[in-house]
């Protein structure tokens, strides 16, 4: 396999060597014009970077472990060198074309016919390598770290999309944020600041609010069903918050939340006149974990607003720093400077408003209203299995507090053993030597101490 | 020159995908905390290590390393060059270090007080007995330095030399982040919604948000990363070490929160553990408080006040120059630090 593809780098750089020699004579016959460097340059280390990435493949042991540990795209790796050569055959060939002069194909120096391939396959070949380097980084990462890793690559993709109009407007100097605002729409923008925050924008609250209830009715005519003595109740729910559904499009989030704590009042009397039962009991819950939910979302929607006004600026900021070197230097930065700066400017952005205290008072609110839902939730969940052998939260609870109990006792018990050994030992008395918690060092199966290394 | 910059590009971006590639495929276990350990005492998931040693410590008084609850210790030992307990055992100290396991809803009512009077005071007990010593020396780090020094307030006696690393006492702070939001939280409908254990998922969002741009600078500066096994793996070992985050018991989350973040008993010598008023005055053996100079986490000025607060006479204040994590693993910490604090133990040991 070795000498295989030896051969076909042999091959190739013949056919290199071949095309680049007549640039050499087709250069020198145009007066006044040096043969640019360029390809030299490229191929020598192309070549070696090739035999590099064999090398390492046959690290591997054999061609199958190399094939299985190497990207799937290696197996395309001999064709892609080609195809890179072509692109640079083209990128000569018009070169030639601006001096009136016409070079051959490249198919004239290997006897192979070429169709217009460019650097298309090229950029599918580094695409296909750093899918592979993402996945097996992945595997690598711990999973409770892996979907930040994955929200950021999808981030760097997406704002990727814009780096073409972003460098246009570095270079025409453009960077108010009306302008900014054309090629970066504010639906982007929240979709790029979420991903950096690492949440999912809200895009409608008026309607977000309406999906909350629609689910909610559905569970609770799902709930009915299985509980048929529910039916007046639920009916009656139902009606309530199709009606709420009618009003609640007012677009402060201020106003939406008074309207939900007004209907949360006027439920609650509705079920002050109900009767008591266990399906009405967690009927009322659901309806309070609606409630809860519902104010969450638009606590959580508060603060991401508050959060996405401030990071507006940032991009209209980052992109005039490099307008202005641009102006001096005519040099872009590449797209992940660019990527890394607006980053900056967004967290010095972000950091003046989690230093407030209307921030840290609107963070806390969200927490709490969160942390509501998840332990209604749980409540709804141990209410629902009460009956089933299962172990409850609220068992377990009994479990854990009781434990606490005992081993301070033991401890208690341990303070005043140790009290009275000091009295008959004058004060001088050492920890107790053995104690009904202290667990000799572990014997492993060798009868060596328990051992980490 | 554009074609230049292209072709450079290219080839860069070859070389740096073949030297990923190679990287990535090389490893096969991220291995932390590997230096040799025997697990001399414990009591439920609280666990007490004893770092190995080949010749006899240059201090006849071992240090216990008290690690705070939220995440693990691990950071003390992430990697055999970067690795602050080896350099103390290399420096000549005899090492232990408390394991607090991870806690769950069985934990949810352990308190403060067992944590300190209990598992801390029986670590604390043993090395001495094992030692036969009156007293051993402490490190506390971070919030395990704040159970540090209050177990140094209420049994000084047992406790030769205390050093502190980054260790807030002070808990009426604008800089810190940390210090300004959980003034605001509701202690009790977290501990409460989240049934008597605090995830470490939560705690960690918290840390995140300090400086919200981390993860992303992390992950860009990949690349470069994985261009070099070494940096490759110190990636992949931070990675770990900060995904291993333990929840935490819900009652000591709920009194440390209110205690000292919300009202600042300790500083105050309002604080009491055990129906004991912890009076930091009462601390009077040598005292070593190490702060970092840009901890983001921890800022200075909640750590430096204990140089002045305690009692003892011979007490130290060391700048680090760095941040809350680099204080464990930079460079620095290997050169400077680590062989600081174990001279400063050494000088202190007749």
């Amino acid at each position: 396999m070795k000498k295989g593809i030896d051969e076909m780098l042999e091959n190739q750089k013949k056919a290199f060597e071949s095309w680049k020699d007549w640039t050499d004579k087709w250069m020198r016959t145009m007066p006044g014009m040096t043969p640019p460097a360029t390809g030299k340059d490229f191929f020598v280390p192309w070549m070696d970077m090739q035999r590099k990435w064999w090398d390492e493949a046959m690290k591997a042991g054999n061609v199958k472990a190399a094939t299985e540990q190497m990207p799937p795209q290696w197996k395309d790796w001999m064709d892609m060198q080609t195809q890179a050569s072509e692109k640079w055959m083209e990128f000569y060939r018009d070169q030639a074309k601006q001096f009136g002069a016409s070079g051959p194909g490249f198919s004239s120096f290997t006897g192979t016919p070429f169709s217009d391939m460019g650097a298309k396959q090229w950029q599918n070949w580094m695409e296909e390598s750093n899918k592979w380097i993402k996945e097996n980084i992945l595997d690598k990462i711990p999973n409770n770290m892996k979907p930040h890793y994955q929200n950021f690559t999808v981030l760097y993709d997406e704002m990727a999309k814009f780096w073409e109009p972003f460098q246009q407007l570095i270079q025409f100097g453009s960077f108010s944020k009306s302008t900014t605002d054309q090629f970066f729409s504010p639906e982007a923008y929240r979709r790029i600041v979420g991903l950096f925050l690492g949440f999912k924008p809200v895009e409608n609250v008026a309607k977000m609010v309406e999906d909350v209830n629609t689910f909610f009715e559905d569970y609770i005519i799902s709930l009915q069903k299985m509980t048929p003595g529910t039916h007046n109740f639920t009916d009656s729910w139902v009606r309530f918050f199709r009606d709420w559904g009618r009003q609640s499009g007012h677009p402060g989030l201020q106003a939406v939340a008074e309207i939900t704590h007004m209907v949360e009042k006027g439920v609650n009397s509705f079920y002050h006149v109900a009767g008591p039962s266990e399906e009405l009991a967690m009927a009322k819950l659901v309806k309070d974990i609606q409630f809860a939910y519902t104010g969450f979302l638009l606590k959580s929607s508060e603060l991401q607003q508050v959060l996405m006004d401030a990071g507006q600026f940032a991009l209209p900021d980052t992109i005039k720093a490099y307008a202005d070197e641009f102006q001096k230097t005519k040099k872009l930065p590449n797209y992940s400077e660019f990527f890394n700066r607006y980053a900056n400017h967004l967290e010095d952005y972000l950091l003046e408003v989690l230093e407030s205290d209307e921030y840290s008072v609107l963070q806390a609110d969200v927490s709490k209203s969160g942390i509501a839902v998840k332990a209604k939730m749980d409540e709804l969940v141990e209410m629902t299995f009460h009956d089933m052998p299962f172990l409850m939260k609220s068992f377990a609870d009994e479990v854990a507090r009781e434990n606490t109990s005992l081993r301070r006792k033991i401890r208690e018990l341990e303070t005043r053993l140790y009290a009275i050994e000091s009295a008959f030992t004058g004060g001088s008395a050492m920890p107790k030597e053995e104690t009904p918690k202290t667990a000799a060092p572990r014997k492993a199966s060798n009868g060596k101490k328990t051992t980490t290394k | 020159m554009a074609e230049h910059s292209f072709s450079d590009q290219i080839l860069q971006q070859v070389d740096t995908a073949t030297d990923a590639i190679r990287n990535i495929s090389d490893i096969s276990d991220i291995d932390i905390a590997t230096a040799p350990r025997d697990t001399v005492w414990e009591d439920g998931k609280v666990k007490l290590f004893h770092f190995r040693r080949d010749d006899k410590p240059k201090a006849k008084t071992p240090v216990l390393i008290v690690y705070a609850l939220v995440n693990r210790w691990e950071m003390m030992d992430l990697q055999p060059n970067r690795s602050f307990v080896r350099k103390l055992v290399s420096e000549g100290m005899d090492v232990y270090v408390i394991d607090w396991g991870y806690a769950s809803r069985l934990d949810r009512y352990k308190t403060m007080e067992d944590y300190i009077l209990g598992n801390v005071g029986d670590c604390v007990d043993f090395i001495r007995r094992k030692h036969k010593l009156p007293s051993i020396n402490l490190l506390g780090v971070c919030q395990g330095g704040t159970f540090s020094v209050i177990y140094s307030a209420l049994f000084p006696e047992k406790v030769k030399n205390l050093a502190t690393l980054v260790t807030p006492v002070d808990f009426d702070n604008k800089q810190g982040l940390l210090f300004k939001w959980a003034k605001d939280l509701d202690v009790d409908a977290m501990v409460d919604g989240f049934g008597g254990v605090i995830p470490g998922e939560f705690l960690n969002t918290g840390f995140d948000l300090l400086k919200p741009m981390n993860k992303t600078r992390k992950y860009l500066s990949l690349p470069d990363t994985l261009r070099e096994k070494d940096k490759l793996m110190n990636f992949l070992r931070m990675e770990k070490w900060v995904a291993d985050s333990p929840d935490q018991a819900g009652e000591t989350y709920r009194q440390f929160i209110k205690d000292f973040y919300q009202k600042n008993l300790l500083i105050k010598g309002e604080f009491e553990l055990g129906g004991r008023k912890v009076d930091l005055k009462k601390i009077t053996m040598p005292v070593l408080t190490i702060f970092a100079k840009d901890d983001h986490i921890v800022p200075p000025d909640t750590t430096k006040p204990l140089n002045e607060k305690v009692g003892s006479k011979d007490k130290e204040l060391l700048e680090f120059p760095g941040g809350h994590i680099g204080v464990f693993v930079g460079g620095r910490s290997q050169s400077l630090l680590t062989p600081a604090v174990a001279s400063w133990y050494i000088h202190r040991d007749a």
